[in-house]
């Protein structure tokens, strides 16, 4: 069972080809990456957290009421900053993308890598996050809607991965 | 200045999603600010004015929380003794508001009455741009009409010397009232226990009481008036032996507090709130500004291509800051306009509501602790707007010029 497992897994690794060519993130570029889903997700969970833990106070609940009613605004507002990451990837790695193609690599894997990369980024902290969440009893719809719009900013700088 | 528009023009606004994406977090933060600053120098406004109205001997009584009003509680020649007895006996002021009456006015508004007497008048007084000081040695009943004082909006409906007729709630009559004084605008008076909150005297009429208003007055008004009582150079014992002379003679129960337990009791409920609130905003602000200055740092490497350039073609570093700088300090500019437009337009809506106690005075009815935090928040945005640059500007000048040009 677990050698059927253990060899899935080793195709699944060797097709995604993700020994065989280098990711274009650097380490640098995937720790502030993590920074930015960490952030992103720790302010919807703190105004999370501060509504259930002052639910009772009706001073913290008529200060925090802006906050709480517009937490959708705000997380689709604070997933500009990942789409802002994205974009600055894109546009820097242009020349490295061309020369990678010259020595070789195809466009769909170099695609295939970023993209794989990118979501499993973003799945580790939304894990995280809801993990977190979840712990503390609290509502985790927000974190999925930050991570299903930060979905589409990985599409879409995905398919700007050209020559 | 040339330089700056072609900068501003041809190289940030190119890329419009890095300017949108730092706007909307810096708005998130300058709304945040500003709100938990104006709600912070409220509370500090309010324990202002308790430091004024309580003295070391100042005793406040408030109606004991499982203490009900029942029938013999409202029995009004009970409440006449008492007012007698507090008259012959102690040095107390009265204070209540909260009754309306129609009054016709230019904005329609209904008209918030307050009433008090010359001892609270004493320890805290109106402010007044017109007239004098209340007259209390009228006498109820008579033709002669009640001095009072009326708040600035409603002044501009009757002026000093006009008279108004209106139907007192507390003496369930017609009442004549003379306007001696004019409050000042945006004059505001926060409840004794909750230092945050405000209540402005825009529309508001200031009626004088004395012994002979208070014994032709309902019972109900009465009580009110008692469960505001403040008994002055007194000490805890006599305090006591009222409280139980007023429990004997009406079956209410009343809680006395003096300056330290009205201080308390506001820790213990409000000032942990506005801690937990301050702490949770401050967290954000620090989540948000770390999430601006990775922005700020991801628009460096977009641009950098053009930043080296213009540094080749002889661009000195200096200038580069300066340029940079305008650039981040027009966002905030922005962003601080949007906060100033929704806080006028959140003064606005209690004047579409029409709520007499929360409509104020000034441009957008913005008054003085919306500025004060209008203030902290540009204070902030100074702050941040110089060092954002920096971060812009040390890794540029790190950056050799030809492995910038480079960069595509």
């Amino acid at each position: 069972m677990t050698t059927t497992i253990l060899d899935i897994s080793r195709t699944i690794y060797q097709r995604l080809s993700i020994k065989k060519y280098k990711s274009l993130l650097r380490t640098k570029e995937r720790t502030q990456l993590i920074l930015l889903y960490m952030l992103g997700h720790s302010i919807i969970f703190i105004i999370r957290y501060a509504e259930q833990t002052g639910r009772q106070s009706e001073t913290i609940m008529r200060y925090l009421k802006p906050l709480i009613e517009n937490i959708s605004a705000i997380a689709i507002l604070i997933t500009l900053s990942t789409a802002v990451f994205y974009y600055q990837l894109t546009v820097r790695n242009k020349t490295e993308i061309s020369c990678r193609i010259y020595s070789g690599a195809t466009l769909k894997q170099i695609r295939k890598k970023y993209f794989t990369e990118c979501t499993t980024i973003l799945f580790i902290c939304l894990v995280l996050a809801i993990t977190a969440t979840l712990t503390l009893k609290l509502v985790v719809t927000e974190q999925l809607q930050y991570s299903a719009i930060s979905m589409i900013y990985i599409i879409a700088g995905t398919t700007q991965i050209r020559v | 200045m040339i330089s700056t528009r072609f900068f501003i023009t041809k190289i940030f606004l190119r890329k419009p999603i890095l300017a949108i994406a730092l706007t909307a977090l810096l708005v998130m933060a300058n709304y945040i600010t500003t709100t938990t600053a104006r709600a912070i120098y409220s509370t500090i406004q309010g324990q202002q004015q308790n430091d004024r109205i309580f003295t070391k001997k100042t005793y406040l009584f408030n109606n004991a929380p499982e203490s009900n009003i029942t029938k013999e509680t409202l029995n009004n020649q009970a409440l006449n003794e008492i007012y007698e007895h507090l008259d012959r006996k102690y040095q107390h002021a009265v204070y209540t508001d909260g009754a309306i009456v129609e009054v016709p006015n230019r904005h329609n508004v209904p008209i918030p009455i307050s009433h008090m007497n010359e001892q609270y008048a004493q320890i805290n007084d109106f402010t007044l741009t017109q007239g004098k000081q209340l007259r209390y040695d009228y006498t109820t009943g008579s033709k002669q009409a009640i001095p009072v004082y009326v708040g600035a909006e409603l002044a501009k409906d009757y002026p000093l010397g006009s008279t108004l007729n209106i139907h007192d709630p507390a003496l369930q009559r017609q009442n004549k009232l003379k306007v001696v004084g004019i409050i000042e605008p945006n004059f505001a008076h926060s409840n004794l226990f909750a230092s945050d909150s405000k209540q402005y005297y825009n529309f508001a009429i200031v009626i004088p009481v004395n012994l002979s208003y208070i014994k032709q007055a309902d019972a109900a008004f009465k009580i009110n008036l008692l469960s505001n009582l403040l008994v002055l150079n007194s000490d805890r014992e006599t305090a006591v032996q009222l409280s139980e002379y007023i429990e004997q003679a009406i079956k209410l129960k009343f809680n006395i507090y003096n300056k330290q337990e009205v201080k308390d009791y506001f820790n213990q409920y409000l000032g942990s709130s506005l801690q937990f609130v301050t702490i949770i905003i401050a967290i954000l602000l620090t989540v948000i500004i770390v999430q601006a200055l990775l922005v700020s740092r991801s628009s460096l490497r977009v641009n950098i291509k053009e930043y080296t350039l213009n540094i080749l073609v002889g661009l000195s570093y200096r200038k580069i800051f300066r340029i940079i700088f305008t650039y981040y300090a027009a966002l905030s500019t922005i962003c601080m306009l949007v906060v100033t437009i929704v806080t006028a337009l959140t003064r606005q809506k209690y004047w579409s509501d029409k709520e007499p106690y929360l409509m104020t005075e000034g441009i957008g009815g913005l008054i003085l602790i919306d500025w004060l935090a209008l203030l902290t928040t540009l204070t902030l945005n100074l702050a941040l707007t110089t060092c954002i640059t920096w971060l812009t500007v040390k890794p540029l000048r790190r950056t050799p010029i030809s492995i910038g040009v480079m960069q595509t």
